[in-house]
């Protein structure tokens, strides 16, 4: 009775492929993508080796990837100099993704033995963060840099607001002489001076505190930063400004200052891998390294903010830095979630004014606010900020 | 396919030592192998794939008492084959839902339709065979020897498997 089991093991044996010689190609449709949107993968396999039956391929997809069309694992039966080709689908949220192994599921003709052989291929995507085309951003640092830009510079030269009138000087075109002035001393002549446009330092804070970044439904409001934080460097650095990128989480990520199309590239990068976590060091903002943006420069922190947070930026404030706060906000967020009862409102509304004493402690301050309702597309916030900062009494709102 | 075929299998492998205790008059082990095949069949369905083994190596040591009770050894030999059988089916439903519903399923299943077949008539001569020489032991070592055999060859599986 034994006699059919061992047979059976024999032949299983038996029909084992002794080696597998098989060569990958992934070609993906796109390396570079938004969250959300597809990406076709195709895989090519190339069997150099003999017959092989009954395997199983599979593309392992690291998290945070999800199917859309097609499947990763397909079974085949190739021949010699054979090849097979398959395409899916995929989505993939915000990160970088290394796509660099393949796997192959080897069997006898019955089953008995297997073998699993993982491939190395080469194969990587990047899914950078939305990035939205916002209009003329104006900002009022104190200090600006050398080079000429959009931002006014408190200093008289070229540009296109009245700054001044001062004593004519050879080389000054006739345009700019003040006639009004000049006819009032008979001896004398005046020039009008306009306010020179520079270039300035702004410095980005992002805020990936795990207390501050609350989940909703499966859903975080850090993704809103991100956005925030990637159209507002794309938006300076297409003015002309240096931005540098600080994210501030469980740990500290630095991208250091710079300017131009490099710089953006720089910046989406590092926000492509930016996670919120929980830090006992930077739970609170006091451990803000602001000595790594240039004194009296403009600092934009994307927070949706806790009630610890105004102290802190009221002394950034003090040292002389303009502060611009972007505060996508949490309890609009999470409301969107919540069923609409008697209980909820009020506590909407309890919440909503403490929210509103804590960014009206910032507005007195002298720091400008915008609390993003994130319902609202981020675009349509930032609209306020193409007007030129005056001392702030409100908080600019999306609500 | 390989469903249906796991299923004929599994049916016809207990139907014949059903038939034979129930024939012989050992009704209570015939009831206990109707519960056995319920069992399996219930396994089969749950997808409970760690079951098949065991339920396997009951089926085949049943079967191999039942030579000692008067149940025809060819027709025994014939269920542990179809148990056997219904086992590989099992496994192969499982393997082939690991493909893609647009994979060569078909074909590949023919393929290994084509390998049993081959290892039927190739057991079923050797079996044969091994009646036809007749070589006699006493009941408890012959039940040893199957129970033997089967574990080693469970072991081995295992091992193979794990192997790398």
């Amino acid at each position: 009775m034994s006699i059919p089991f061992i047979l059976y093991l024999f032949l299983g044996l038996l029909s084992f492929p002794s080696e597998i010689k098989l060569e990958f190609q992934r070609t993906l449709s796109t390396e570079r993508t938004t969250p959300g949107s597809p990406v076709d993968i195709s895989v090519q396999v190339y069997n150099r080796g003999q017959r092989l039956d009954e395997l199983i391929i599979e593309d392992k997809l690291p998290s945070g990837i999800s199917l859309e069309n097609g499947a990763p694992r397909h079974l085949i039966n190739i021949k010699h100099g054979e090849i097979v080709t398959w395409k899916y689908t995929i989505k993939a949220d915000r990160g970088q993704y290394y796509l660099d192994t393949i796997q192959v599921q080897s069997r006898d003709k019955f089953g008995v033995k297997r073998n699993t052989q993982s491939f190395p291929t080469n194969g990587q995507l990047l899914v950078l963060p939305q990035m939205l085309k916002l209009k003329r951003l104006s900002i009022r640092p104190r200090k600006t840099r050398v080079y000429s830009g959009e931002i006014p510079s408190r200093s008289g030269g070229l540009g296109v607001e009245f700054y001044g009138v001062r004593e004519y000087r050879p080389g000054d075109t006739h345009n700019s002489i003040n006639w009004k002035a000049s006819a009032r001393y008979p001896s004398r002549m005046f020039s009008n001076e306009f306010e020179q446009e520079r270039v300035a330092d702004v410095g980005i804070i992002l805020d990936g505190r795990e207390r501050s970044n609350i989940i909703s439904n499966g859903e975080t409001i850090f993704e809103y930063s991100v956005i925030a934080a990637a159209s507002l460097s794309n938006a300076f650095l297409l003015q002309g400004d240096r931005v540098g990128l600080l994210h501030y989480g469980k740990y500290l990520q630095w991208t250091f200052p710079g300017y131009g199309k490099y710089q953006r590239e720089k910046i989406l990068r590092a926000l492509t891998s930016v996670v919120p976590g929980h830090s006992l060091v930077f739970s609170y903002l006091q451990y803000l390294p602001t000595q790594l943006f240039p004194p009296q420069s403009q600092i934009v922190l994307i927070s949706p903010l806790t009630k610890d947070d105004p102290e802190v930026l009221l002394q950034i404030r003090a040292r002389g830095y303009r502060v611009l706060v972007i505060s996508p906000n949490p309890i609009a967020f999470e409301c969107k979630n919540l069923p609409t009862n008697k209980n909820t409102l009020m506590a909407r509304r309890i919440l909503t004014i403490e929210r509103e004493l804590l960014l009206r402690q910032l507005v007195r301050g002298g720091i400008r606010v915008v609390n993003w309702d994130v319902s609202i597309p981020f675009d349509q916030i930032v609209g306020k900020l193409s007007q030129a900062p005056v001392i702030p009494r409100s908080v600019e709102t999306g609500i | 396919m390989s469903k249906k075929y796991s299923l004929l299998c599994t049916l016809l492998g207990f139907s014949i030592p059903v038939f034979g205790y129930w024939s012989t008059g050992f009704k209570t082990i015939s009831g206990i192998l109707i519960a056995i095949f319920i069992f399996w069949m219930i396994a089969q369905w749950r997808g409970w794939s760690w079951l098949y083994p065991f339920v396997l190596l009951i089926g085949v040591a049943v079967n191999a008492a039942g030579t000692w009770m008067g149940i025809s050894p060819i027709l025994l030999i014939l269920s542990s084959i179809l148990l056997l059988l219904a086992w590989d089916f099992s496994n192969y439903t499982l393997f082939m839902q690991l493909g893609d519903s647009n994979d060569q399923i078909r074909d590949t299943e023919r393929f290994h339709l084509t390998n049993i077949t081959v290892y039927l008539v190739l057991s079923a001569c050797m079996s044969l065979l091994s009646i036809a020489i007749h070589l006699k032991t006493s009941f408890i070592i012959a039940v040893l020897l199957v129970i033997l055999s089967i574990a080693g060859i469970f072991q081995t599986t295992r091992w193979l498997q794990r192997s790398r």
